[in-house]
């Protein structure tokens, strides 16, 4: 008797777009996974720094030692044009210029000049945590030289002792240079402009994707789609106006979190922070592509959202078919929190690029290093998708398979123009 | 082709393996009540939802009053009023809003809002017709459906099952605003399992069973013909 309920049970919850949902599930997963292990190899690799030094005492040593030991040394040597050029042919992170007179100026009672270039890619975890290694690699050396400075019984001020290293740091990110900041902020401030992008897109698709996903699910349930169907109505007209109705409704909603959002950074003393590195700032007129590209993925998203409507028979079946669509939010999402989209192999940009809710997740960041071409060409691409996926609703809209979700008919090959003139 | 008949030859539709419509035709033209009767899975739905341009035929054909389908399907759709059997309506709209939505589509037939107020008379909802429609009993559901049906002049009027699920009381309502229609010179396609009904509304009958139609004329002349005494009889008759 129980393995009959069983029975019954597996047979309604697994059936064919449950299937395809989790194999689609598991893909993406797949693919998170593989993104994340790439920049776990990252991590574990040593940073690459170019040393210049200009002072060869004892504790400017201390210093060099310690980057030695914790670093990948691309240059040792004094001059550094050479330092720079060398770090950014190969790709390194830093060039430490240990100043001259490192030793007498600390001995003399002032502390001794480091100055630190960053060179930084991008923004993202696998940076941070190197940067973060290389500053700690840094204090290493100043403890050792603390050590030194108290064993020798120098006799000098004490907070010079504890603190002998006077650190002048210039970061470049990308195509910006921020001076006597550390990358570290620098990276706080990017972050504190951008993340939120990422967070409203994934609420507003989930919310919306999922509302008409839900809506379709009912219309079909109600038949209150086929009524409509029946009227003389162009088919569509009946899937832009679902489609441009739900967007601005989610455009909407996005302008209210960005608003809301706004006056809770202000709050918390955050807007201030972009003061520090004006070059970081987002223009009000970047707001403009950030809309567009917003407006460009929500529509080719709830087309999206359409399209998985049309297989859902009831309300049941809508919750297996949001399923994709929270997925094809979710990892972007999380890309775009942990890691430089810039900064990927080809084909994570690549899968990245395909997915529409990437582009207003990345385009504040693109918009700070003036790559006004990816936000475009990812509007464009967002613009051009939704077209398509209209053609495709058009084409179900037109054919049985709106009613019957069935096998598509053979043998109808009609261009976009006649089918929008239905 | 006439500009008055609906004509339908040979008509055939097959899902896959399933041949749900298997050759059928008939005619009838303006100002009669059509009826298709049959069982559960006969066929009726399939043929109903071909002539108002919701699937597409495998094989025949449909013409409507000189018009091909699917061809003309947007011509079709300017002339027809289609209702699904147990269809609903947006249920966040009252009838009032609801009639008015659905009137703006029809303004080649007529002025909308003039339409949108005839709804509100024909379906007789009187006061319940600024109540959302969330709150309606399937009869009254059903009243508003046939009243957006009606008032928005259609030339061609479909109804699947029409008084399926209805107590007595709405379903005697609903026939007879069906009878009314159809004198004013409307073509009436209904579809219906209940025999009984057909009798009182159609002009003539198609039986249909298993995708095929088995008999076809006049309730009076099918009762003739074998001797029933009712539509049922004649129908159990004719598939035995």
């Amino acid at each position: 008797m129980i393995f009959n309920l069983i029975k019954k049970e597996v047979k309604e919850l697994f059936n064919k777009s449950v299937l395809v949902t989790i194999l689609f599930i598991a893909l993406m997963f797949g693919f998170l996974g593989n993104v994340f292990n790439q920049m776990n190899e990252g991590m574990k690799q040593k940073p690459k720094v170019c040393i210049v030094m200009h002072s060869e005492g004892g504790l400017a040593l201390s210093l060099k030692s310690a980057m030695q030991l914790g670093a990948e040394v691309l240059y040792e040597g004094d001059s550094e044009d050479e330092a720079e050029k060398i770090c950014r042919e190969k790709k390194g992170l830093a060039v430490i210029v240990v100043e001259s007179g490192f030793d007498s100026m600390i001995f003399q009672n002032e502390r001794g000049g480091v100055r630190i270039l960053w060179l930084l890619e991008g923004i993202g975890v696998t940076n941070e945590v190197k940067t973060t290694l290389v500053t700690a690699l840094i204090s290493d050396a100043e403890r050792a030289i603390s050590k030194k400075l108290i064993a020798d019984k120098a006799g000098l001020e004490s907070d010079l002792v504890l603190s002998p290293i006077e650190l002048k740091e210039t970061t470049v990110i990308k195509n910006k240079t921020v001076k006597d900041t550390s990358p570290n902020t620098v990276i706080k401030i990017v972050q504190s402009q951008t993340f939120i992008a990422p967070v409203i897109m994934m609420m507003l698709m989930i919310m919306a994707g999922t509302t008409v996903i839900g809506s379709m699910a009912i219309e079909k349930e109600n038949k209150t789609l086929e009524s409509l169907l029946t009227m003389p109505i162009k088919r569509s007209d009946i899937v832009v106006g679902k489609i441009i109705g739900s967007s601005l409704v989610g455009l909407l909603t996005a302008a209210v979190y960005m608003i809301g959002f706004s006056y809770y950074m202000k709050s918390l003393g955050m807007s201030g922070i972009s003061n520090i590195a004006p070059d970081l700032k987002i223009m009000p007129t970047d707001f403009i592509f950030v809309g567009i590209s917003f407006l460009t993925s929500i529509l080719s998203g709830l087309a999206l959202a359409m399209l998985l409507g049309v297989y859902s028979n009831d309300t049941k079946s809508a919750q297996t078919m949001s399923m994709p669509l929270t997925l094809l939010v979710m990892v972007p999402y999380f890309v775009s929190m942990m890691m430089d989209y810039e900064l990927l192999p080809f084909a994570g940009r690549a899968v990245l690029f395909l997915i529409p809710f990437t582009h207003p997740m990345t385009a504040l960041k693109f918009l700070m290093f003036d790559r006004y071409d990816m936000v475009i060409y990812g509007s464009i691409y967002s613009f051009c998708l939704f077209l398509l996926l209209v053609y495709m609703n058009v084409r179900i809209f037109n054919s049985d398979r709106i009613l019957t979700a069935g096998v598509p008919k053979a043998g109808r090959k009609k261009g976009i123009l006649g089918l929008l003139k239905r | 082709m006439s500009e008055n008949r609906v004509e339908v030859s040979d008509l055939a539709k097959v899902y896959g393996k399933i041949e749900a419509v298997a050759g059928i035709s008939f005619s009838f033209e303006k100002g009669e009540v059509f009826g298709l009767i049959g069982p559960n899975g006969s066929g009726k739905t399939t043929t109903l939802r071909i002539l108002s341009t919701l699937l597409q035929k495998t094989s025949g054909s449909v013409d409507i009053f000189g018009l091909s389908l699917p061809r003309d399907g947007a011509a079709v759709r300017e002339l027809l009023s289609y209702i699904p059997e147990d269809a609903g309506v947006y249920r966040n709209l009252t009838g009032r809003e609801y009639l008015e939505f659905i009137t703006e589509f029809y303004a080649m037939r007529g002025n909308p809002k003039e339409m949108a107020e005839r709804g509100v008379e024909v379906s007789n909802l009187k006061e319940r017709i600024d109540d959302k429609v969330d709150t309606y009993s399937k009869g009254m559901i059903r009243r508003l459906l046939i009243a957006r049906s009606i008032v928005t002049n259609p030339q061609l009027l479909i109804l699947d099952e029409p008084t399926s699920g209805l107590d007595v009381i709405n379903a005697k309502e609903v026939r007879e605003v069906i009878k009314r229609v159809s004198a004013g010179g409307v073509a009436v396609l209904i579809s219906s399992h209940n025999m009984l009904e057909v009798e009182f509304l159609c002009k003539r009958i198609s039986l249909i069973n298993k995708g095929r139609i088995v008999e076809s004329g006049t309730p009076r002349e099918l009762k003739e013909k074998h001797n029933a005494e009712n539509i049922e009889d004649v129908f159990m008759e004719v598939v035995k």
